[in-house]
C-alpha cells in the first residue's frame, strides 16, 4: 500500500478496471462472463438438490453413526446424549409443529427470537463461561437438513460423526483437506501420464495410417479402454510388486499424506496407481488424437504445406499437429469426471488414504456429515468440469456463442 | 409416356440389392475386428444363456457352486493350499489315509504336504469332477462360476444399455421435437442432473439396497415390496443393481438423442413430410426415429463396457450382486481377500480374461457398428 | 418503421387485374414472419426478433410462374415456406383460391396441403435416406389415405414416369441416385396429390449446370401438361428470366420491385434491382466489354435490426433524406410494374 499512496485513487481504480477488462476479454468477452455467471448461478440449485438427495439417501440407511463401538452395541442413553450433542435428535427435513421439537421448550412458532446458550472459551466438558443470547430462528427450518445447509452456506461442513474420529473433534473440512491432496496426486499424475502416452501413440497411428503400426497402437488403445482398473491393478501388483519386487504392494511409510517428493520410494508407491489410472486415459486420448490428426491431414492447408515442398516431418509436427491437438484439449473436462471415478476405484484397490477411501468408510460408519461433504466436493468438481468443457468449445470454435 | 431425356439408362435387372440394412451389413462386414467381436459375443451369450442346461447335463457346476463341493483337499489342515489347481480332478467320498499318516506330527505333515497323506483314495463309484480352470477355497469350480458370472455381466450391460436407450430416446425425442418451453424445462432437468456424482449416488443406493435386502432376507413381506424383494432375491440382487445403474445413466443418452433430433428436425425431408401433411406421430416414427436410432445404438454399444465395469467394481467392493451370486467382480476380489497375489493366479486370471474379452468385444462391435450405422462419425 | 405501413401497402398491392381475365391463385398480403431470439440468465425471454419476412405483398396468377429473387438471407425461402404454412406467419394473410389459409388448423390445413406443394433446394437433404423411392413418392398418398396399396403403386410408377425416371427404381434408396435424379424424385413426390401450386425453393442451385437445364425443362413441361402454377425462388437471374412470367425482387424481408420478366430485365427501376442485374454477365463480348457494374457498398444490414426508413438506404447510391425517414410503398409506376422507392416517381 505504501507504494501506491502517492497515486490518486482513481488511478488505482483505473488500473483495476483495465485489469478487469483485460481479464474479461481474455476469457472471451462479456457474453462469456454472462455465461459463466449463468452457469454458476445454475449450479446453486444443483448443489442444493445434491445435498437433499445425498442427505435423504444417507439417512435412509439403516443404523446410525452411534449404533456401536467396535463390536459392542452402545448403551441407549449414550446414543441419546450423542445424538443430542450433534443435533441428530432434530427432525430430518423440516420441523413441523407435530414433530414436537422446540429448542427452548416453548411453543412452535413459524419464526421469532429464541434464547440460545453459547459456550465461550474452555473445553466442551468444562466451559469457562456460558452466555444466553437471543437469536432469530425460523422454527420450520430448525431441522437437521436445513441446519446443515445453513452451515454449508457459512462454509462449515460440521464435525465428523465417525466413532473413530469423533473424540478428536475432527472437522469434515479438515479431513477432506487432508485427504484431497492424496487423491489429487494420483489424479494429476495419471492425467499427465495419459497425455504423455496417448498423444505420441495417436500421432504414430495417424502418421502410419493403415499400417501395422496403426493397427497395433489402436489395438492397444482399445485394449486399454477395455481393461478396468480392478483387472489391471492386481495384474500390475503381481508382476511388479510380487514377481519382480520393484515396488511395494502398498505404502507402508505414510508417504501419501506427506505429499510429493523426489525420492525413489515416492515414485515406487506412485507408479502402479498412476499407471492403472493413466492407461485407460491414454487409450481414449490416443484414439482422439489419431482421429483428429487424420482429419487435419486431409485439410487443404496441410495439402498446401506439402505442395510448398515442406518436409513431411515439418508438415505433420508444425502444421497439422498443432491444429489436431485442439479437439484433444476438450477431453480435459470429461477427463476430470473420469479422474474422480478413477481415483475412487484405484484408491480402494491400492489402499490409498484418499477421498474414495474416506467416502466408503464414511458410508459404512454412517458418518452423515462426511458423506455429505465428500459428495458435495465431487459434485463441485463435476460441475466445474462441465463448465470447462463448454468454455473450451467456445475458445476452440469461435462459431459457438452463448447468446 | 416416354422416359424423358436426361434420365440415365439403367438395366432392368436389379443389380445388387441395396437397402439401408444391407448397406450397413456390407460396411460392417468390412471391419474384420468387429466381425470377430460379434462372433465372440454370440458365443459368450450362447454359453451364458445355456449354462443351466450344461449344469443339468453335469458338465458345469451349479450357479451357487453347491453341487461340486467336492472335498479336494482336507480343509482341516491349515497350511495345505485349499485352492484346486486348474486341471486337477477329484472324486467325492474320501477314503481314509495311508495308515502311517497318523504317526506324523502336524508340523511334518506340512513339509510332506499332502503328497502322501490326506491324498484321497478315489472312490471309483463316484463321478469324477475336474476343475478345468481351477477353483476357489470353497471348492467352487472357477469355470462354472465364470460362465454364470457372464450372465450377470451381460445382463447388466444389455439391460443397462436398453433402459438408458429407451428412456433417453423418449426423453430426447419429446424434448427435441416439441422444442420451446417443453424443451427448455426438460433440458433444465437434464442439465441439473448432469452435475450429480453418479458413482457416489450408485454406491449410496447400493448400500441402502443391500441393507434392505439383508434385513428382509428371511421375513415374508407382503404386497409390492414383498414382490420386489423376492424378485430381487431370485435375481441374485440384480434387480436393485439395474435400478441403481438406471436412475442416472439415461441422462447422457437423452442429451445425445435431443441433439440428433434437433439436427434432423431441420432437415428438408422432415419439412417435406410436413408439407404433404404428415402428422407429428408419422414424422417422429417414420422420419426421425429410423434416422437417429443408428447413432444412438452405436453410442449405447460403446457404453456397455461402462455398465459392466461399474457392476464389476461394485461387486469387487461387495456392493454389487448378493453374496453367493457368481460375478466377475466378486471373483476378482477373492484375490485380495485370500492372498491370490502370491499363488493361485487362476483366481485372478480367469475372471479377468473373461471380463476383458467381453468388454473388448463390445468396443470392437461398437466401432464396427459406427462404421455401418453412423457414417458421419467414421474414423473417430 | 412507420405505423401506417401495413394498411397503405395492403391498399397499394398489385390489383387483381380481373379485367384481363387472369385469375389470382395465391394472394399474399402484408405477410410477416419474425423469428424470436431468446436470452436470459435463468429463464429465457424474447429479446429481439429476426425479421426474415417483413411485410410482403404480391399475387400469383393461375398458370404463371412468379420468380422470387434476391441475395441469400433476404427472406425468399422463408416467404415460400410461410405461404405454405410450414412456418406460422407472424401476421398478414395468404389467400389460396380466395380462401384464407393462415388460420387453418388440423384437418382443414391438411386438406389444403394437397393443393400446394414444395420442391426443395438440397436434393440430398430433402429425401429421407431410410426410405425407398417408392415409399418416398407414395408418402403423400399414404398420409392422405388415398387409394389401395395397389393403386398407390400404380400411381407411383406413373409419377416416376412423368418426371422421367424409370418406374423400376421404386425399390431403390435415395443415395443410389445423382442430384438431378433425386430432384426428380422430389418433384414426383410433390406431384403425387395433383397440386395446383408448387413452391420451388431454389430447385436447381445445388445441381450441376448441365443438369440444371434438364430440371428446368422438366418443370416447364410439367407446367404445360398439368397446368401448374409456380413460385420459383432463385438467385440465378438468367434462369429466372428464361423460366418466369413475372419476377419479384426481395431485399431484407421486403419486395422492392415486381414486374413482367422482360420488363424487369430491360427496364429495372429500383436501384437494388439495377445493381443486381448489372452483375449478370452478358453472353456478348462486345456488350460485356462495356457492361457497367454497379458495386454496392457495405453489407446487408442485420434483419434483427433493419435500418429506419427504406431498408436499402445504407447501401443505396441515390438515397436522399426521405429514404432515412419513411419506408417507401410499393406503387405501380408503369402498368404491371411495381416499385418501392422514393426516387422512382
Amino acid at each position: 500500500m505504501t507504494t501506491t499512496t502517492n497515486q490518486p485513487s482513481s488511478g488505482i481504480m483505473g488500473t483495476l478496471t483495465a485489469g478487469v477488462n483485460r481479464f474479461v476479454r481474455m476469457i472471451g468477452g462479456a457474453s462469456m462472463v454472462k455465461f459463466l455467471i449463468r452457469r454458476l448461478l445454475a449450479a446453486i440449485p444443483v448443489l442444493f438438490a445434491i445435498m437433499l438427495v445425498t442427505f435423504t439417501l444417507s439417512h435412509l440407511l439403516p443404523g446410525g453413526p452411534f449404533a456401536a463401538v467396535g463390536q459392542k452395541r452402545m448403551p441407549e442413553y449414550m446414543v441419546r446424549q450423542l445424538e443430542e450433542k450433534f443435533g441428530l435428535n432434530k427432525p430430518l427435513l423440516i420441523n413441523t409443529p407435530s414433530d414436537g421439537y422446540f429448542p427452548d421448550g416453548s411453543d412452535w412458532r413459524f419464526m421469532g427470537y429464541r434464547d440460545e446458550v453459547v459456550t465461550l472459551g474452555g473445553t466442551e466438558a468444562g466451559a469457562v463461561q456460558q452466555e444466553t443470547r437471543r437469536r432469530f430462528r425460523i422454527d420450520l427450518l430448525d431441522s437437521q437438513f436445513f441446519n446443515y445447509v445453513w452451515g454449508v452456506m457459512q462454509l462449515d461442513f460440521g464435525p465428523s460423526l465417525n466413532i473413530a474420529l469423533r473424540d478428536q473433534n475432527v472437522q469434515v473440512s479438515d479431513e477432506i483437506s487432508k485427504r484431497l491432496p492424496v487423491s489429487m496426486q494420483v489424479g494429476v499424475f495419471a492425467v499427465i501420464l495419459g497425455f504423455l502416452l496417448g498423444i505420441p501413440l495417436g500421432v504414430l497411428a495417424a502418421v502410419y495410417h493403415n499400417s501395422p503400426i496403426d493397427y497395433l497402437s489402436m489395438f492397444f488403445a482399445v485394449l486399454g479402454q477395455a481393461t478396468p482398473a480392478i483387472v489391471l491393478a492386481p495384474i500390475l501388483i503381481i508382476i511388479f510388486a510380487v514377481e519382480l519386487g520393484w515396488v511395494p504392494v502398498a505404502d507402508q511409510r505414510n508417504q501419501w499424506q506427506q505429499g510429493p517428493e523426489l525420492s525413489l520410494y515416492y515414485l515406487q508407491i506412485l507408479a502402479l496407481p498412476v499407471v492403472t489410472l493413466g492407461t485407460g486415459m491414454s487409450a481414449s486420448i490416443a484414439r482422439l488424437t489419431r482421429a483428429s490428426l487424420l482429419q487435419v491431414l486431409h485439410e487443404d492447408y496441410v495439402r498446401t504445406a506439402r505442395a510448398k515442398g515442406l518436409r513431411e516431418r515439418v508438415v505433420i509436427y508444425v502444421h497439422a499437429l498443432k491444429n489436431a491437438l485442439i479437439p484433444v484439449a476438450t477431453i480435459l473436462g470429461p477427463l476430470l469426471a473420469a479422474v474422480l471415478t478413477g481415483t475412487f476405484v484405484v484408491e480402494l484397490i491400492f489402499v490409498i488414504p484418499g477421498l474414495g477411501k474416506v467416502f466408503v468408510d464414511s458410508v459404512t460408519a454412517r458418518d452423515y456429515t462426511m458423506i455429505m461433504g465428500v459428495s458435495i466436493l465431487y459434485s463441485i468438481f463435476l460441475i466445474i468440469g462441465n463448465i470447462m468443457v463448454d468454455i473450451m468449445y467456445t475458445w476452440l470454435d469461435p462459431r459457438i456463442r452463448f447468446d | 409416356m416416354a422416359v424423358a431425356e436426361g434420365a440415365e439408362p439403367i438395366s432392368l435387372e436389379e443389380q445388387q440389392r441395396s437397402t439401408p440394412f444391407l448397406d450397413a451389413w456390407r460396411l460392417f462386414r468390412r471391419n474384420k475386428a468387429s466381425l470377430v467381436a460379434l462372433t465372440t459375443l454370440i458365443i459368450i451369450f450362447f454359453i451364458a444363456i445355456t449354462a443351466p442346461l450344461w449344469t443339468r447335463v453335469g458338465l458345469l457346476d451349479a450357479r451357487t457352486g453347491a453341487q461340486a463341493r467336492h472335498t479336494v483337499n482336507p480343509v482341516n489342515l491349515p497350511s495345505v493350499d485349499p485352492y484346486p489347481d486348474p486341471g486337477s480332478c477329484a472324486r467325492d467320498n474320501l477314503n481314509s489315509n495311508p495308515y502311517w499318516c497318523s504317526w506324523l506330527s502336524p508340523e511334518s505333515l506340512v513339509t510332506v504336504q499332502n503328497k502322501y497323506c490326506f491324498r484321497p483314495e478315489p472312490d471309483y463309484s463316484q463321478k469324477q469332477w475336474c476343475y478345468v480352470l481351477g477353483g476357489d477355497s470353497n471348492g467352487k469350480d472357477w469355470l462354472s462360476q465364470t460362465i454364470y458370472g457372464a450372465q450377470v455381466s451381460l445382463s447388466v450391460g444389455v439391460v443397462g444399455a436398453t433402459m438408458s436407450l429407451i428412456v433417453g430416446l423418449i426423453y430426447g425425442l419429446v424434448s427435441g421435437y416439441y422444442g420451446g418451453r417443453i424443451d427448455n424445462v426438460m433440458m433444465r432437468i437434464v442439465d441439473f442432473m448432469y452435475g450429480f456424482p453418479t458413482l457416489v449416488f450408485i454406491i449410496l443406493m447400493q448400500v441402502y439396497f443391500t441393507e434392505v435386502a439383508r434385513q428382509y432376507q428371511d421375513t415374508d413381506q407382503q404386497g409390492i415390496a414383498g414382490f420386489v424383494l423376492s424378485l430381487n432375491k431370485d435375481m441374485g440382487g440384480l434387480l436393485f443393481l439395474f435400478i441403481a445403474l438406471g436412475v442416472l445413466n439415461w441422462i447422457g443418452m437423452a442429451r445425445q438423442a435431443r441433439g440428433l433430433v434437433l439436427s434432423y428436425r431441420e432437415k428438408e425431408f422432415v419439412e417435406a413430410a410436413r408439407a404433404v401433411g404428415a402428422n407429428n406421430r408419422r414424422i417422429i416414427f417414420v422420419h426421425l426415429l429410423p434416422n437417429i436410432l443408428g447413432p444412438l445404438i452405436v453410442l449405447e454399444t460403446l457404453a456397455i463396457p461402462g455398465y459392466i465395469f461399474t457392476e464389476a467394481f461394485l461387486s469387487f467392493i461387495g456392493l454389487g450382486v448378493q453374496p453367493g451370486t457368481p460375478s466377475w467382480g466378486a471373483m476378482i476380489s477373492e484375490v485380495r481377500d485370500r492372498g491370490g497375489f502370491f499363488s493361485n493366479r487362476h483366481i485372478l486370471l480367469v475372471p479377468s480374461i473373461a471380463l476383458v474379452l467381453t468388454t473388448l468385444s463390445f468396443n470392437f462391435l461398437g466401432d464396427g457398428l459406427r462404421d455401418a450405422l453412423d457414417p458421419r462419425m467414421r474414423g473417430t | 418503421m412507420s405505423q401506417s405501413m401495413p394498411d397503405t401497402q395492403a391498399k397499394s398491392a398489385p390489383a387483381t387485374s380481373s379485367a384481363d381475365g387472369r385469375k389470382v391463385l395465391v394472394e399474399v398480403t402484408d405477410l410477416k414472419k419474425h423469428f424470436p431470439i431468446k436470452s436470459g440468465i435463468l429463464f429465457q425471454r424474447e429479446v429481439a426478433a429476426v425479421k426474415a419476412v417483413d411485410g410482403v405483398s404480391f399475387k400469383i396468377y393461375e398458370g404463371e410462374t412468379l420468380g422470387l429473387v434476391g441475395e441469400s438471407g433476404c427472406g425468399k425461402s422463408t416467404t415460400g415456406r410461410t405461404i405454405l404454412q410450414l412456418y406460422q406467419p407472424t401476421s398478414g394473410s395468404v389467400k389460396f383460391d380466395g380462401q384464407e389459409i393462415t388460420d387453418l388448423k388440423g384437418n382443414a390445413l391438411r386438406r389444403m396441403r394437397r393443393k400446394m406443394q414444395m420442391v426443395f433446394q438440397d436434393p440430398y437433404a430433402s429425401l429421407n435416406p431410410r426410405m425407398s423411392v417408392g415409399r418416398i413418392v407414395a408418402e403423400p398418398l399414404v398420409v392422405h389415405n388415398i387409394g389401395t396399396k395397389k393403386e398407390r403403386e400404380e400411381r407411383v410408377a406413373e409419377l416416376l414416369e412423368l418426371v422421367g425416371l424409370n418406374p423400376y427404381f421404386v425399390r431403390r434408396y435415395p443415395h443410389e441416385f445423382s442430384g438431378g435424379q433425386r430432384q426428380r424424385i422430389g418433384l414426383a413426390r410433390s406431384l403425387a396429390l395433383n397440386p395446383k401450386f408448387i413452391v420451388a425453393d431454389e430447385p436447381i442451385s445445388a445441381l450441376d449446370v448441365s443438369i440444371q437445364a434438364q430440371v428446368v425443362n422438366l418443370l416447364e413441361k410439367l407446367q404445360n401438361e398439368l397446368g401448374l402454377t409456380y413460385l420459383f425462388i432463385a438467385h440465378d437471374l438468367s434462369m429466372v428470366r428464361h423460366l418466369c412470367d413475372r419476377v419479384a425482387v426481395m431485399y431484407l424481408g421486403k419486395v422492392v420491385e415486381i414486374a413482367e420478366s422482360e420488363e424487369l430485365y430491360t427496364n429495372p427501376l429500383h436501384p437494388y434491382t439495377q445493381a443486381l442485374l448489372s452483375a449478370v454477365p452478358v453472353p456478348d463480348p462486345v456488350v460485356e466489354e462495356t457492361r457497367q457494374r454497379i458495386i454496392l457498398k457495405g453489407d446487408v444490414p442485420s434483419p434483427i435490426n433493419p435500418p429506419k426508413g427504406c431498408n436499402f438506404n445504407t447501401r443505396c447510391p441515390v438515397s436522399v433524406d426521405v429514404c432515412f425517414d419513411q419506408d417507401p410503398e410499393l406503387v405501380e409506376i408503369l402498368p404491371d410494374h411495381w416499385v418501392a422507392c422514393h426516387r422512382v416517381i
